[in-house]
């Protein structure tokens, strides 16, 4: 069986049934002398399926083979077993230039001719024969038509020493001098700046654009990487510490050092550079991405063969490999010819030539234009700008835009600023570039250094001195980059010349304990490193500032367990599981976890005999209460958590609590204490009715408005009220003059409330114009 | 809950400020208007605070006249597992 990106298993004897009868015969033609004996199309299935992994019948089909169809079957085996038919063609092609198209495409099919290698189309036929030939798949389009072959055939292929290699020739003698220093004064600075500046995350929007040029004006990198503006220096010091464990971001979104960034600064530059390296190899930002000549698709749901994180740390490493294996220090090497042998050895070396697309019409050119070889165009890659030509890429052809670009990007840019390599864009567009000795240190090529020790920790005795003024003095400072990272640290640069002067403050102490330093770390570098014991009084006053500033803490963002009571948290503490992530005890009923836990704590927790309950103090008011009566509220025990109480406290009194929960009364006092604190009804309200199931009930709601002044006042009063027995009477009787100033409002269509002191006068005016009348009443009376 | 379980609360992204001594504690919540923010107070020497308020707070502790640590711890939301433990 032969695997195909890791999650597609192919079987080569299951898989003959998907060929025609004659192909059939022709298969077991080339792997055995007794093929007349078979005459049905099963009898030819099962003998080729007996014959199929023979070591004799295999080892004559290989001899059977011309040279170049034994190298296409070394290729397949090199890539695992499988490879895009577009892929095995295209590399014979970079191999062969001189071979005619149709001599190219011959070579898969004498493959599957002798049972060798196999097709394989994993999408569905649209128009095409549903069984495959020797000649050609069975697709409707053979750009996504992969070939692979068994292992147990593959074991039997020898690969040519060399197949696929090529020499980098040197184009002349460099003098590479860039001191590891430099580069390691450029990455600590850029901590150190982190450390500082405190930036956003500078992914994107306008914050974090500013904080990006801001930073990069900091610490001097403003180079450019050519063809590829969006590739910049500061984002890949951030993905690559980031990536490298040294950088992670805060709660309020703004980049850090981690404590991983102290052990890293210790290191030697090699060391540094190797970590950097790995880092950016298995995490590194896709450079194809930022050429400025491409455009790249980035939806989901469409074909495309822009490289994911998994291929993309392979193409960096084949790139970071080639300088191990082939590049000497002290020579320049064209980047052309990087790119020449980079596709001599793997035309997929950064996207597959795997169509995706189940169907595509130029794919028929492959059959029917037999003078010319057509491959898969990149999908999901084109040109930005056309210029005269289609916007569409081919693969192969277009190489040198895509891959080769890339390729430049790659060491202009993350290579260059990892220090290892040094680039030069010589007149008439020649891209070279040269190893630096920090590149032949950290790729460890032979003779380039003795490898440093891990825990190599450079000694800085006798390097600097403390005045009783809290000024420091460093000596040598171009020669201490480590030593002047942590001092920077903790205390004020003033100056750096021949002598580096810090000053130790307030402020600037604080600034380093809120790094993480601890006050005992700071006086022994200090001491470790001075020439005369540290004066008493700058001990003294760095000592008393560390005690000040240790004496309040504010802790945001963190996590606590709380337990019903101290036993059962006695009790929770004592498993070794929940005793590791808790950093300490803060309350009897309350414990402050560290920042790492295990996902499972709520599981091990319920296993404790416990029912978890979530509380997010961003937002940690939950419906989980029930209105009593109009001005009671309960809230079940195991909801009622501080946040709820403390929110409850500010708008009612707290009445009592039992095993099945709290209970709480609002009252005009509370109401008004919360109205004189600052809280408006809608506000009092607003708490309410987070914490209750449903609506408020609309006795609560008045009342709580009320209490809360929130109505003004109401005018109260006896009336009058004249029921007409209908509408179109009560408009003539409103109509006639005599009544219309005793009338107040109309309330219904037959209603109108009147005067009380005109009830007189009105019921003698009924009574003259012949209208009877009777006393109202609202029970019996109805309005209209 | 069945009557054999005792509820365990998780709180998530909660602001504490937790002080050297008792009399520091009460020199900021009833002179420099810490008490304000407070949610509840668990010991002598620590309290919860509303981590809405974060200008309040910064204001308060700034009065004292002296820099304090700040742990900012990265903010998280319930995990996956724990959503599902969710009643």
């Amino acid at each position: 069986m032969a695997t195909m990106n890791g999650n597609l298993t192919l079987s080569a004897q299951a898989g003959l049934e998907w060929y025609n009868a004659s192909s059939l015969k022709t298969m077991l033609r080339w792997r055995t002398d007794r093929w007349r004996d078979a005459k049905a199309k099963a009898e030819v299935l099962s003998a080729l399926q007996t014959h199929l992994f023979d070591p004799s019948s295999i080892r004559s089909a290989l001899a059977s083979c011309d040279p170049i169809t034994r190298e296409a079957l070394a290729q397949l085996q090199r890539k695992g077993g499988a490879m895009p038919v577009a892929a095995l063609c295209g590399q014979l092609v970079v191999w062969h230039p001189d071979l005619k198209p149709a001599q190219v495409r011959a070579v898969p099919s004498e493959l599957v001719r002798r049972a060798l290698a196999f097709w394989h189309t994993p999408a569905a036929q649209y128009n095409r024969a549903a069984v495959h030939d020797v000649q050609r798949p069975a697709t409707d389009n053979v750009h996504a038509t992969t070939i692979f072959s068994a292992p147990e055939i593959l074991e039997y292929v020898v690969v040519p020493p060399g197949l696929g290699e090529v020499y980098l020739t040197p184009r002349g003698r460099a003098d590479v001098t860039a001191a590891p220093a430099q580069w390691q004064r450029l990455v600590l600075g850029f901590l150190r700046a982190i450390e500082d500046r405190a930036p956003r995350i500078l992914q994107s929007g306008v914050i974090g654009s500013r904080d990006r040029e801001a930073l990069a004006q900091a610490v001097g990198l403003t180079r450019d990487v050519p063809d590829a503006p969006r590739l910049s220096p500061v984002n890949f010091y951030r993905a690559t510490l980031a990536a490298a464990g040294l950088l992670e971001v805060s709660g309020e979104r703004q980049l850090r050092t981690t404590s991983a960034a102290l052990h890293f600064v210790s290191l030697s530059p090699m060391r540094q550079a190797q970590a950097l390296l790995g880092a950016w190899i298995e995490a590194g930002e896709n450079e194809l991405l930022a050429l400025g000549h491409l455009h790249c698709e980035r939806h989901a749901n469409v074909p495309k063969v822009v490289p994911n994180s998994g291929r993309l740390g392979r193409a960096h490493r084949v790139l970071v490999d080639l300088l191990r294996q082939k590049v000497q220090p002290g020579q320049w090497y064209s980047l052309a010819d990087v790119s020449r042998s980079v596709r001599y050895q793997d035309v997929e070396f950064l996207v597959s030539w795997l169509d995706p697309a189940p169907y595509r019409w130029s794919s028929y050119e492959y059959y029917y234009d037999r003078d010319h070889l057509k491959f898969p165009p990149y999908p999901g890659v084109t040109l930005e700008e056309a210029r005269g030509r289609s916007r569409a890429l081919v693969m192969g052809e277009d190489w040198d835009l895509v891959e080769g670009a890339f390729i430049r990007a790659v060491f202009h840019g993350p290579l260059t600023w990892l220090g290892l390599v040094e680039c030069q864009v010589r007149p008439g567009g020649k891209d070279v570039f040269a190893l630096t000795p920090l590149g032949a240190q950290a790729l460890e090529l032979e003779g380039s250094a003795v490898t440093p020790d891990l825990a190599e920790i450079p000694s800085h005795r006798d390097a600097l001195i403390v005045q009783p003024n809290f000024d420091v003095v460093v000596y040598a400072p171009e020669e201490r980059t480590e030593l002047l990272y942590h001092i920077d640290r903790f205390a004020e640069r003033v100056s750096a010349d021949r002598l580096a002067i810090y000053r130790l403050t307030n402020a600037s102490i604080c600034e380093g304990l809120q790094l993480g330093l601890c006050i005992d770390d700071v006086i022994a570098l200090l001491e470790g490193a001075a020439r005369t014991p540290l004066p008493q009084n700058v001990v003294f006053s760095l000592r008393d500032w560390a005690r000040r500033f240790e004496e309040v803490h504010w802790i945001k963002n963190a996590w606590l367990l709380e337990a019903p009571d101290e036993a059962t948290l006695d009790r929770w503490l004592s498993d070794p599981t929940v005793g590791t992530v808790v950093e300490r005890r803060i309350s009897p009923m309350l414990a402050l976890c560290a920042g790492q836990r295990p996902a499972t704590l709520s599981a091990l927790l319920a296993d404790l005999g416990a029912s978890v309950q979530i509380v997010d103090a961003n937002a940690p008011l939950i419906s989980c209460g029930r209105a009593d009566g109009v001005t009671g509220l309960s809230i079940p025990a195991a909801d009622a958590n501080l946040y709820l109480r403390r929110a409850l406290a500010d708008v009612a009194e707290f009445e009592g609590e039992d095993q099945y929960g709290c209970r709480y009364r609002i009252t005009p006092q509370t109401i008004g204490r919360a109205a004189k604190g600052g809280k408006t009804a809608n506000e009092i309200l607003g708490v309410v009715e987070s914490v209750i199931h449903g609506a408020v009930p609309s006795g609560m709601q008045v009342r709580i408005k009320g209490w809360a002044g929130a109505y003004g006042a109401v005018a109260l009063g006896p009336v009058g009220i004249v029921v007409a027995p209908s509408p179109e009477a009560l408009r003539e009787l409103r109509a006639d003059p005599a009544f219309a100033s005793a009338f107040i409002l109309s309330v219904s269509a037959t209603a109108a409330i009147v005067d009380l002191d005109a009830l007189d006068v009105l019921e003698q005016a009924f009574a003259e114009r012949g209208i009877a009348t009777t006393p109202y009443d609202f029970q019996t009376v109805r309005l209209i | 809950m069945s009557s054999d379980q005792v509820w365990a609360r998780l709180h998530y992204n909660v602001s504490l400020v937790e002080c050297a001594s008792r009399e520091t504690l009460d020199e900021l919540l009833d002179v420099l208007g810490l008490d304000q923010s407070v949610v509840a107070r668990l010991s002598d020497r620590v309290v919860i605070v509303d981590g809405q308020q974060k200008a309040q707070i910064a204001r308060c502790l700034a009065r004292r006249g002296h820099p304090y640590r700040v742990t900012d711890l990265v903010p998280r939301a319930p995990d996956q597992d724990e959503s599902a433990w969710r009643p």
